[in-house]
């Protein structure tokens, strides 16, 4: 007979054991190209962002927050502040290609790796890959798809269907799932070709779920439109 | 800091909002007590401007507020982001704009936001030097400045300068210095006082 507690282990284990990056079919056409890798999803040039976030807990509470961005593609830099819908700050940062400075902090945006966590989400939904990628071709579901390494040990995938069905997958050096940002369609696109609401979820037992609405989109400098990949 | 204290801390971030709801002009704390006295409903629609020193221009919201005392208020933001918090005998709801429509909010802070009405109806009576919150100055005619007291507080909030109109019971603007980078201006227009107001509108959302 098992002892309860192995058991519970066992299954705790089962999912580390068995985790591994989806596979890739590679296909004569998208071979190694870097043209081959589109890159539409992300803003190109300097732009200014203002979303409302509606933020869901582990628990399933809800926040709508609002998050300004003003973000620079070709500096892969951004700062970014977070503040109530009566406009309060609770968090303003600066990121600068790798190095972060917080300039402001309220609770809970003041706990351990909460501001780190901030910059990788944007990180992910706003600046492509800044290494070139590893693979690319075809998952299973029939998506086209380039998998890049990230500096942590990780692994993103960015899986399009067209310029409008898009996936982004990050997984940690385990290869489990912990980040997928997706637009959601139905909801359609700016005049400057970006998603009206993308979502990001935060997989795992402290997951969370970002919903985040366009409000307004400025180019910042002469960028006009998002570059076609 | 325990989860109670952050909720009501959380919730305390409403107040320099909300303290402009209804004060009178005045000269002296004395005549502010007795003319704010004499106020039961203010209905104002408000321009909020969020000034950064990273933007260019600030970013507007507009909105319309009521209250009824002693303890109901709705606060409606119409745009960018729509969303209304209503507080009506003894429950607070906050209710967001979605894709499906307006949402409520469930979260902790809002639970805390009790505490808020007890400091409104105190700033109602012109008592705003028995605030537990703020420390306050009435700097020459209808200028008042409120400081926290608490010094957490006070890192988030360095003071609030409110700016009285010629109307007694009505508020020119207010200006919430979060830093000397920070700041936010609320300008209000269309106030009516001690009008009728139906009291679903502190219970219902469109």
């Amino acid at each position: 007979m098992i002892h309860l507690s192995r058991l519970i282990l066992l299954l705790i284990c089962l999912p580390l054991a068995c985790s591994h990056l989806p596979d890739i079919q590679p296909t004569p056409s998208t071979s190694a190209s870097p043209g081959d890798c589109p890159v539409s999803m992300f803003p190109h040039g300097d732009w200014q962002l203002l979303h409302a976030i509606e933020a869901t807990g582990p628990g399933g509470g809800k926040q709508t927050l609002l998050g300004l961005s003003q973000i620079s593609s070709h500096a892969r830099s951004a700062h970014c502040v977070m503040m109530t819908l009566e406009g309060m700050v609770l968090f303003q940062a600066d990121f600068d290609d790798g190095a972060l400075t917080v300039h402001r902090a309220v609770a809970p945006f003041d706990r351990p790796g909460m501001a780190e966590g901030i910059v990788d989400d944007l990180s992910m939904m706003f600046f492509e890959p800044g290494r070139p990628h590893l693979q690319a071709g075809r998952l299973p579901n029939g998506m086209r798809v380039c998998r890049y390494p990230l500096p942590d040990g990780g692994t993103q995938d960015i899986a399009t269907e067209n310029e409008t069905h898009w996936v982004i997958h990050r997984y940690d050096r385990r290869h489990r799932l912990i980040r997928t940002v997706r637009p959601i369609s139905d909801q359609g696109w700016s005049e400057h070709g970006m998603p009206r609401q993308v979502i990001l979820e935060a997989h795992g037992l402290a997951g969370y779920r970002l919903r985040m609405s366009l409000v307004e989109a400025e180019p910042l400098t002469r960028q006009p439109k998002l570059k076609k990949g | 800091m325990n989860t109670i204290y952050r909720n009501r801390f959380k919730a305390h971030l409403l107040l320099p909002v909300i303290a402009v709801l209804c004060i009178g002009w005045a000269g002296s704390w004395d005549e502010l007590k007795s003319e704010a006295g004499t106020v039961t409903s203010v209905k104002a629609a408000f321009r909020q401007e969020k000034h950064l020193k990273i933007l260019a221009k600030p970013l507007v919201s507009e909105g319309v507020f009521y209250y009824q005392a002693p303890r109901s208020l709705r606060w409606e933001y119409t745009r960018p982001v729509p969303s209304i918090l209503l507080m009506h005998d003894g429950s607070v709801q906050r209710y967001v704009k979605t894709a499906s429509g307006l949402e409520m909010e469930r979260s902790a802070g809002l639970d805390a936001m009790q505490v808020v009405l007890d400091e409104i109806t105190r700033w109602l009576q012109g008592r705003f030097d028995e605030s537990e919150m703020f420390a306050a100055q009435l700097e020459g005619a209808g200028h008042i400045v409120l400081t926290p007291r608490e010094a957490a507080f006070k890192a988030i909030i360095e003071r609030i300068e409110i700016n009285l109109a010629e109307q007694v019971g009505v508020i020119q603007d207010v200006v919430i210095f979060e830093s000397p980078d920070a700041y936010t201006r609320m300008l209000f227009s269309d106030t009516d006082l001690n009008t009728t107001i139906d009291e679903s509108i502190f219970r219902e959302v469109p």
